[in-house]
């Protein structure tokens, strides 16, 4: 499968403070880390307000803007701007749109963008992200007659914003793999948030347990996979977030780069048949997030993994998790079923 | 007052803190709470005010580094550290006085031991060893003799040996012992010789005391 990176130098332009996490070189221990062949660079494309307003209230985008120009540096307790952010946000949703318009069956787009967006939700910029890059994706793919999406996060944290934005929906299912609330911020994505309404059980929570390793990391995809296909989607976005590796200074899931590899590797036959795309999401080790992100991409594109190291194995309580997981979301998915 | 009647209280504000914390900010439980509760309880051991300070921040940064491994060992750090503090302290008010020479002497203690263990803890977690393929071939003519290059880089800042392991469809082809720097590359040829047409399968393994590392390469010989 071809492999296409959407990026550029313009994503460095939205500064945060000197010991953030959520630092411009982030990208660049990506790319600095790539492998010499195998995947096409594509520009960026910058995005215009009426794409932000395909999912955020348009006051909560004027208060962004004008909070930004003015040259306030915090929109919340985590989330560092500089003057520039407002422009680069528009940058990061123009090219995560960019990336999922162009998806094809069997060519995968990832958008490696910044700020990243899976805590942003239609009224709120939180937890380092402005706008919600895969949620304005995902509407731009309905607008353009798509009936059904699916998004896979597997960031450490939970995508409280994304579910949000969809949480009444079932023409979007959610699905998100993440460190146990309880111990880790946002302190949501239980297992028994399931949805509302008509989106009720369009919404999957798997948490893992602190120390998860590999083990649990693939225990929760190879479920999160086989939901996706019995939903059925017209394409599938990937929230790509690599701050459950071992090395990450945020987190304790303990995953290793050859975890990634094998979550790409889980979706790549279903990427052969319908369109996937991505958005960078947290990830905060050079490491970690450098080579596990070559790692899941290559994986996604069914190739040989370009870098490894030693998987890492979880505690026996994963199982108890997996349970929980299945006692919430057993009955609207008979995955379980005899 | 004795411990006794504080016990509950400081572990509710402990576990209370670390919790809401975690679940309000990515990065505040690494930062503020270790902080406020270590100079809380250091005040109430009465060093003088800079030196509490100093103490509390060299044990935050401890216990900061701790949560990275295990949050709930930094908690019971800071509990501990805590406790012990707030057991020994007298009173509450904000002690301005000149500190003695035994506060010196502990408050030193506590520095000297915190910045061991960071260094420890920094050093733990400050290398890996990084192993792939160069431009690998997915596919070959038969008859056309195939070298496979297999890099290896050692992020260490100190010498790492390891014994570099290939198999051929299963068969041991290559065992070699290298031995890198820290921060130095190599890359080594794998000789496949002449393979017949069909699939073929290269497994690379590389083990030392820094962990094991497994590459597999799938080739195609076309006919």
């Amino acid at each position: 499968m071809r492999l296409f990176v959407h990026t550029g130098e313009v994503f460095k332009a939205h500064k945060v403070g000197r010991f953030h996490p959520e630092v411009p070189e982030r990208l660049d221990y990506i790319m600095s880390s790539s492998p010499h062949a195998g995947f096409t660079v594509e520009e960026p494309k910058k995005g215009d307000i009426d794409l932000l307003l395909l999912v955020h209230d348009p006051w909560h985008v004027e208060t962004v803007r004008t909070t930004v120009l003015k040259g306030l540096t915090r929109l919340d307790i985590d989330t560092d701007v500089s003057r520039e952010s407002f422009d680069v946000a528009l940058w990061a949703a123009g090219t995560a749109v960019d990336a999922a318009l162009r998806s094809r069956p069997g060519e995968i787009r990832l958008a490696l963008v910044r700020p990243p967006g899976h805590h942003a939700s239609r009224t709120e910029s939180r937890g380092f992200c402005i706008f919600n890059n895969i949620a304005i994706a995902v509407e731009a793919l309905r607008e353009r007659g798509m009936s059904k999406i699916a998004i896979f996060d597997f960031d450490a944290h939970h995508g409280d914003g994304t579910q949000s934005v969809f949480y009444d929906r079932r023409d979007v299912l959610y699905v998100s793999v993440h460190q146990d609330p309880a111990t880790l911020y946002p302190g949501t994505g239980f297992p028994d948030e399931v949805g509302t309404g008509e989106g009720e059980g369009y919404t999957i929570n798997m948490p893992l347990p602190p120390g998860s390793g590999d083990e649990g990391l693939l225990t929760m995809t190879g479920v999160a996979k086989r939901i996706i296909e019995m939903f059925s989607p017209d394409a599938l976005g990937f929230s790509m977030g690599f701050d459950g590796h071992h090395r990450d200074p945020l987190t304790e899931l303990n995953y290793s780069i050859m975890g990634f590899y094998r979550v790409g590797s889980i979706f790549s036959d279903l990427c052969s048949r319908i369109p996937c795309f991505g958005t960078l999401e947290g990830g905060y080790d050079p490491f970690g997030l450098g080579k596990g992100f070559w790692n899941f991409a290559f994986g996604l594109a069914g190739r040989d993994a370009p870098y490894t190291e030693g998987g890492t194995t979880g505690p026996e309580k994963i199982e108890a998790y997996l349970n929980w997981v299945k006692s919430s979301v057993g009955k609207y998915w008979p995955l379980w079923a005899r | 007052m004795r411990l006794s009647n504080h016990v509950p209280l400081i572990l509710l504000l402990v576990g209370a803190g670390m919790g809401a914390l975690e679940q309000t900010s990515k990065i505040a439980p690494f930062l503020v709470l270790p902080s406020l509760i270590l100079l809380f309880a250091s005040l109430r051991a009465r060093p003088g005010l800079a030196i509490s300070f100093l103490s509390a921040l060299s044990l935050a940064s401890l216990s900061s580094l701790m949560a990275r491994e295990s949050t709930l060992l930094s908690s019971i750090f800071i509990a501990a550290v805590g406790l012990v503090l707030y057991h020994f302290g007298e009173t509450m008010h904000l002690d301005f006085r000149k500190p003695t020479k035994t506060e010196v002497a502990i408050v030193a203690i506590i520095i000297v031991l915190s910045g061991i263990s960071i260094f420890a803890f920094v050093r733990r977690g400050s290398g890996y060893v990084e192993m792939y393929f160069v431009s690998p071939p997915s596919t070959l003519e038969s008859g056309q003799s195939a070298v496979i290059r297999v890099a290896i880089a050692n992020h260490f800042g100190e010498e790492k040996s390891l014994i570099l392991r290939a198999y051929l469809d299963g068969t041991a082809i290559l065992t070699k012992t290298l031995t890198l720097g820290p921060d130095e590359e190599r890359i080594v040829q794998i000789a496949l010789g002449r393979l017949d047409p069909g699939d073929h399968e290269l497994e690379v393994l590389g083990e030392g005391s820094w962990g094991s590392l497994k590459l597999k390469l799938n080739l195609e010989v076309v006919g």
